[in-house]
């Protein structure tokens, strides 16, 4: 049941990802394709599209951290044995885990600040809406970070 | 005198294998509660990332990458240069640094053109007669040239970080792209030219030109062939910003691999598109990170620091250049690319400059020694790949690629102390 809930989760993770890259494409080009026909194009359109760049960014870190890609310095796991590496990886993890956490929190807290505050970002879009996805994620990447503290490392070879 | 120490177990733990991002914001996160500043201000530092316009060239240049990584180009561009040039003395040698400039140029050096190009290319090479070592260096050493060319991801990078800081003289993008030609010239020539010197007494077999070759390559190709021209012109002609020519390649390769080429299956694309962006949210996160560490750094006047203890000791332009070479050699082989740039820039940028050196100059130094870094023993990231993808122990791709990292390294000097290479173009 739960791992079912988790696989829906994360299909709609995925299908986010890939919803935010095309906006931003097909965002982009009509903006050409509009001002080459004479318009003006949108004036929220290059708002909008940087903040689709965040968003996606932060949606693509949730990602590395479910499948722990994070660009690391891979130095030791050459060396040491797999014993070590294994407490290597439990302590960078529950490390990476807690400073989530904590920017994560106050990131809560600004939010919070924005929202009394009221305003928006581009058209009806509010601004604490867009920068929500940062306190968000965060969270999602700690969480996850918590997680592969409990399984095993990683190495960079399986990724390549 | 704690602080210090907090700040060096936050490095340790990076060695240690700590994501990269997590390194440096616990870093600007410490400073900032060292400074008095609210912890909430690294929201701040992060959204910055949405008030960035060069930045969404970023995303859709990747996906570009990933999308003629994917497909079959690799093959398609080997086979136009070999038609073009096979019939020259060293034909296939200077295809193989070609191809792999102008794929790393657009697909960032991931370590794909390694496994793109260089896994047709090894066997190739020695089926004509080079020996094997020679065929593993040369691909292996060429995993990352065309850094320099347009329109590689570390250079925009650069570029981005270098204008937020505004530090030296103004430039563009475009000048950066502009300044990267010569360089990656002098680098392919003197590689080649190496390679014909080394090879002069083994008999390599040539393929003999053909016009009926030349035709049908270039006609398999000729979806394809317009790519480079159009990003030259829509960086160049300033028709389109940096970021509408990424959009409008990105589009016109997707609509080329999938549904002309056929190359890519349709299902398949999601994942293309979710793997492109994990590592675009990688790169991202991190520079965002650092955006919020550089502020730190400003504000407790590190680089002021730093520069009045180096001219304390070094009193010349050259010492310092001599040491930001070997400085950013050791750096290239340790930490990935976008990692060192993010860090690194804001530090040495504001020395370089008071050296009197141009930003430019600067871009283009940095990353033709991190260039170097990908394959500098024993941890650079192209060896690993390359043992891993040629079943080759890493000890001999040690000794394969040390004969073109001299000559690179040859390059590197050259771009360091004439700065014409760099800034006469623009």
């Amino acid at each position: 049941m739960f791992n079912k809930l988790l696989r829906i989760l994360h299909w709609l993770e995925d299908s986010l990802l890939v919803t935010l890259i095309i906006s931003m494409l097909l965002l982009s080009v009509g903006q050409i394709a509009l001002r080459n026909l004479g318009f003006s194009g949108f004036l929220w359109a290059e708002t909008a599209n940087r903040i689709l760049v965040l968003w996606l960014a932060m949606f693509g870190a949730m990602r590395a951290s479910r499948l722990q890609n994070h660009i690391a310095i891979d130095l030791l796991s050459h060396y040491t044995g797999p014993r070590l590496h294994r407490i290597i990886h439990v302590i960078t993890t529950l490390f990476a885990a807690t400073i989530c956490f904590i920017a994560a929190y106050y990131s809560w807290q600004f939010i919070q600040l924005e929202i009394e505050d009221g305003s928006n970002a581009f058209l009806k879009v509010p601004a604490w809406f867009c920068e929500a996805i940062i306190p968000f994620s965060l969270t999602v990447i700690a969480l996850r970070f918590l997680f592969h503290s409990t399984r095993p490392p990683v190495s960079h070879e399986q990724h390549a | 005198m704690s602080s210090t120490l907090s700040f060096i177990a936050i490095l340790l733990l990076a060695l240690a294998g700590t994501p990269v991002f997590i390194a440096i914001l616990a870093a600007a996160m410490l400073g900032f509660y060292l400074a008095d500043i609210p912890l909430e201000a690294i929201t701040v530092e992060i959204y910055r990332i949405a008030d960035t316009p060069m930045l969404i060239a970023l995303p859709l240049f990747t996906l570009t990458g990933y999308i003629l990584a994917e497909s079959k180009t690799s093959e398609r561009l080997v086979r136009v240069s070999q038609s073009l040039i096979g019939a020259a003395p060293g034909g296939l040698s200077v295809i193989a640094f070609i191809t792999c400039a102008f794929f790393t140029a657009f697909t960032g050096a991931s370590g794909v053109t390694i496994v793109a190009i260089g896994a047709l290319l090894y066997p190739a090479l020695q089926q004509v007669g080079y020996n094997e070592r020679f065929s593993l260096g040369l691909i292996t050493s060429s995993g990352s040239l065309g850094l320099l060319l347009a329109p590689s991801l570390p250079l925009i990078l650069y570029g981005i970080i270098a204008q937020q800081m505004n530090i030296g003289a103004p430039f563009t993008i475009q000048d950066l792209f502009l300044a990267g030609a010569l360089p990656a010239l002098l680098m392919v020539v003197l590689l080649s030219a190496y390679s014909l010197w080394s090879n002069r007494k083994q008999p390599i077999a040539r393929q003999p030109f053909s016009i009926h070759e030349v035709k049908a390559a270039l006609w398999e190709a000729k979806w394809e062939i317009p790519l480079p021209f159009f990003v030259l012109f829509g960086i160049y002609s300033g028709w389109f910003a940096i970021s509408e020519t990424a959009a409008v390649a990105t589009l016109y390769v997707a609509i080329v691999e999938i549904f002309i080429y056929r190359e890519i299956p349709l299902k398949n694309t999601p994942q293309l598109l979710q793997k492109s962006m994990t590592m675009v949210g990688g790169i991202i996160l991190i520079l965002a990170a650092s955006l919020a560490l550089t502020n730190v750094l400003v504000d407790a006047q590190i680089p002021n620091k730093l520069f009045s203890w180096m001219q304390q000791h070094i009193d010349n332009k050259i010492t310092f250049l001599i040491l930001l070479n070997l400085f950013l050699l050791v750096l290239g082989a340790f930490l990935d690319i976008f990692s060192a740039i993010v860090i690194m820039v804001p530090l040495i940028l504001p020395i370089a400059v008071s050296y009197g050196i141009h930003p430019v100059h600067l871009g283009i130094i940095f990353l033709a020694n991190m260039q170097i870094g990908y394959f500098t023993p024993p941890v650079g990231m192209n060896l690993f790949i390359a043992s891993y993808r040629f079943k080759k122990p890493i000890t001999e791709l040690y000794q394969a690629c040390i004969p073109f990292m001299l000559v690179l390294l040859f390059a590197v000097l050259l771009i360091t102390y004439i700065p014409q290479l760099s800034l006469a173009l623009l």
